[in-house]
């Protein structure tokens, strides 16, 4: 009994150790800083788009003063911002001098993050951390036969910013090479270099974007600008789609609702025209009070879609009048599973 | 109060372990005061092997005096019950990878002298093998991980012949896509190299998508 007592002491001991030993690495705070701040970034976001589309509504008394508060805070969070990233680079150039000085402390705290802890980052070779960051893609690339990707966090790096996009992938990879070994200085508490080595970087860097292109690279580039035109008309078609099915499922005011279907009677009238109606649909059709220009650019808007709508009426109303059949309601028939086995 | 297990007791309606420790509160249970013994009440909506019980367990894997393995036991809601039926002759050894839990388990484990916390990856049988000199009576997990069979069937070494092991699968850790049936059967078959199987019970109402397995060691 006195040695199982014993034991049970002993294990408490070591798992206590154990856990101080995570929670009092330095590189943690560090961490939950980095995740905060692309939080910020998000909350920051959405509370100026709020703000900025509230103010333009001309907002009195109670309204401004929920304004105020909202601006406040706003403001607030700005400030946060700006002395979190002050206390990143304050920590990360006590941690990591040589590391944070070439990838800057602000990337550095980012791939750190991505990899959990130092010892875990430290140890890594330059391939792993030129990904970091871009798990999706890469994921993707050995899964199915997608592309590999360049770079992940490291995209952001001032070196890389201006670089021709078929250059990025050799120039994130020297990037890469360097980290490493800053890494590995740092860890093993070598000597600061930063300075020698940044200035090397940046020669090889200017190198690499004077070299002439080849041909080949030049003929990737086109096709690379044809795909991208593709790609922007596409993305058109389906925002006009987009518009058009909002405008048709909105929710109207009483005097908007008023005048879409005063259009959508006129253009039916219009279609099948009865002698006894038509005058006086057609002034039933414009609104004596139109004073705003918005309001006619509404219905303009939604004489086109009067248009769809009535044809598709006109059909239903033929078909309502014969005898047609109920619609069956019962379920589809599901097609048996070929059950696979993960 | 009616006794269930050895150590377990019910009132017609809910599941209460006899307190080890009179007066303390482990999460925010209910204490209940009968024929000079204080009771703490067992809430199935947090605990797995509550909801199997409360399912219609056949045999309790646990009883007083028992050496048991703990695999994945998060804060300790469970691990407290637990330590309560095996009383302060038995021991509960507790293994979890997570320091944020391992810290809220090593508070409870000051109180409770039956405890042993690991704080280990389950799956690296070999970080803790230099504690089970002597086989264990039972064994319990429930990690949601993909390979919760192969985990299970990995530290069943530490086992005695005929001990008794409980499993609470989580089917959706494994596959989205699939039905639960299907996984049932096949994670069925992988523990079936080890052991042999006494029932299978749907946590249904309690957790969606759970099964809690029992077990015998061949």
């Amino acid at each position: 009994m006195e040695q199982r007592e014993f034991l049970r002491k002993q294990m408490l001991k070591k798992t206590r150790e154990q856990i101080e030993e995570k929670f009092a690495g330095k590189e943690i705070h560090i961490i939950k800083a980095v995740n905060l701040l692309s939080d910020l970034d998000s909350i920051n976001n959405l509370m100026s788009e709020n703000l900025n589309e509230w103010k333009i509504r001309n907002p009195q008394n109670e309204a401004q003063n929920q304004l105020e508060t909202l601006q406040r805070n706003t403001i607030q969070i700005q400030e946060e911002k700006t002395k979190l990233i002050e206390f990143i680079e304050k920590e990360m150039q006590e941690e990591f001098p040589n590391f944070s000085q070439i990838a800057t402390p602000i990337i550095g705290a980012k791939l750190l993050s991505e990899a959990g802890s130092k010892k875990r980052l430290c140890f890594m070779p330059a391939s792993t951390i030129q990904v970091l960051g871009a798990e999706k893609a890469l994921f993707a690339h050995l899964r199915k036969n997608a592309k590999s990707p360049k770079h992940g966090h490291l995209f952001n790096h001032p070196l890389l910013q201006n670089m021709p996009r078929f250059k990025r992938g050799k120039a994130a990879r020297i990037i890469a090479g360097k980290l490493a070994i800053a890494l590995k200085q740092d860890y093993f508490k070598g000597e600061d270099t930063s300075k020698k080595v940044k200035e090397e970087l940046e020669k090889k860097i200017i190198e690499i974007r004077n070299e002439p292109e080849t041909e080949a690279q030049k003929q990737k580039e086109k096709n690379y600008e044809q795909i991208n035109k593709d790609r922007r008309k596409e993305e058109f078609v389906k925002e006009n789609k987009k518009r058009e099915h909002q405008m048709e499922s909105r929710t109207f005011t009483p005097e908007e609702r008023r005048a879409y279907f005063a259009n959508q009677k006129r253009n039916k009238d219009s279609f099948t025209p009865r002698e006894n109606y038509s005058n006086k649909s057609k002034n039933f059709g414009k609104s004596k009070n139109r004073t705003s220009d918005s309001k006619n650019d509404f219905n303009q808007n939604y004489n086109k879609i009067g248009n769809d709508k009535r044809n598709r009426s006109e059909s239903k109303k033929f078909k309502s009048r014969g005898f047609r059949k109920k619609s069956k309601t019962s379920f589809r028939k599901r097609k048996p599973r070929t059950t696979k086995r993960y | 109060m009616k006794q269930i297990f050895e150590g377990i007791y019910t009132d017609g309606k809910s599941i209460y372990t006899k307190n080890l420790i009179v007066g303390k509160k482990v999460y925010k249970e209910k204490l209940i005061q009968k024929n000079g013994n204080e009771y703490r009440e067992w809430d199935p909506y947090r605990s797995k092997y509550c909801a199997g019980i409360k399912k219609g367990l056949n045999k309790s894997i646990f009883y007083e005096g028992c050496t048991a393995i703990y695999l994945g036991s998060a804060e300790g809601t469970t691990v407290s019950h637990v330590s309560d039926i095996i009383g302060k002759k038995g021991a509960v050894f507790c293994i979890d990878i997570s320091e944020i839990a391992m810290n809220k388990l090593t508070q409870l484990a000051e109180d409770r002298e039956n405890i042993y916390p690991i704080l280990s990856d389950a799956q690296l049988t070999e970080n803790y093998e230099e504690y089970f000199t002597q086989k264990a009576d039972c064994l319990f997990q429930d990690i949601s991980q993909r390979n919760q069979a192969d985990i299970f069937v990995r530290n069943s070494k530490f086992l005695k012949k005929g001990g008794l092991g409980a499993l609470a699968l989580k089917t959706k850790s494994i596959s989205q896509s699939e039905s639960k049936e299907n996984i049932l059967d096949y994670e069925l078959e992988i523990l079936k190299k080890e052991f042999e199987i006494l029932q299978t019970i749907p946590l249904d109402p309690y957790e969606k998508h759970h099964y809690l397995i029992l077990m015998k060691k061949k």
